[in-house]
């Protein structure tokens, strides 16, 4: 892993974007962070991107593709299949997370984040482990 | 790490942009224990850049009931957005009723990170007390991350009278929103869900 992590962050709702940001930025410091306001045209826009990411955090009910469908295409794609992706999900539903976690997401963060948890979650998942922070 | 590297030196590198380093250092403080807190409230008190909101973490693993005076200062009186958000998140997880009022006041903070953070604390410390603030935070926004926080702290506290504010966002067109409002109104006991 780079000393800075390169991050992504997939999401549609405005004010889920700013926390975010907020929270990579000020809160860690950190300077590489892409935000995505919607799911369109997702992989050429992804594969412009430079630096490419290290980690992808995707909130699951996008559109037009949803983050299940972004896992996909992830997944299938040579330079991404061993992408970390966390799911980001203000979902009540245990249904929903166990979905989340069969699909091949490598961890899940509950919204709001847990900022004070924040910096260990991203170092967890970059170490390849498997974290779940759903509440 | 040097086992006797100095308290200000590990509390400088809490700043460091390296995870790994940041965290090798928030853990060797907290083996410092007691030893460290008093730096670490002065590290707070600085309000400079990642170390003061990190601080706030690290003295509740310390000691986590010396750590509410500082936390509450911090919640109440902090320009540091980030820190102000982090003490309302530790508050929400320490269980002590003292720290109510101030997490309800701070339903009003200037900024909505610290808003949010306020609401999920009040809903984790289960008094209701906060139930008409959180109400007239869920009845004033329009902002879909607000509701669906604000409808599960309501949810969470169990008090009935959260039911005709929660009730009409069950028809949100968020899926969040609309779940949640789905939970809440179930564990508030409505017969329809």
């Amino acid at each position: 892993m780079s000393n800075e992590p390169v991050l992504l962050y997939v999401e549609d709702e405005p004010l889920s974007r700013q926390v975010m940001q907020l929270l990579v930025e000020r809160g860690l410091g950190f300077k590489h962070l892409t935000i995505f306001e919607d799911s369109e045209n997702f992989l050429p826009r992804l594969e412009a991107l430079l630096p490419q990411p290290d980690l992808i955090f995707l909130d699951i009910h996008l559109q037009p593709c949803n983050g299940f469908d972004i896992l996909k295409m992830l997944r299938n794609h040579e330079a991404y299949c061993n992408t970390r992706v966390v799911a980001v999900t203000a979902s009540v539903m245990n249904e929903e997370v166990d979905l989340l976690k069969q699909a091949g997401f490598n961890g899940g963060i509950s919204k709001p984040i847990d900022q004070a948890f924040f910096a260990e979650f991203i170092y967890l998942i970059m170490q390849g482990q498997e974290i779940w922070h759903v509440t | 790490m040097d086992k006797d590297e100095s308290i200000s030196v590990l509390i400088d590198k809490l700043d460091i942009i390296d995870l790994e380093v940041r965290l090798a250092a928030q853990r060797r403080l907290i083996e410092r224990g007691h030893e460290a807190f008093e730096p670490l409230v002065a590290a707070m008190r600085s309000e400079e850049g990642a170390k003061c909101w990190v601080a706030a973490k690290i003295i509740v693993e310390i000691d986590p009931s010396r750590a509410v005076p500082p936390l509450l200062e911090a919640l109440t009186n902090s320009p540091h957005l980030i820190l102000r958000q982090t003490a309302a998140q530790l508050l929400g997880k320490l269980g002590s009723p003292q720290v109510v009022p101030a997490l309800i006041n701070a339903l009003d903070d200037c900024t909505v990170m610290v808003q949010l953070a306020a609401a999920e604390a009040l809903g984790n410390l289960g008094d209701v007390r906060a139930v008409p603030s959180l109400i007239m935070v869920l009845q004033k926004s329009d902002s879909s991350t607000i509701q669906h926080t604000v409808i599960r702290a309501l949810g969470n506290l169990g008090d009935p009278r959260a039911i005709e504010a929660i009730l009409p966002f069950v028809n949100s067109e968020n899926y969040h929103v609309h779940s949640r409002a789905v939970d809440s109104l179930h564990k508030l006991n409505h017969p329809d869900y």
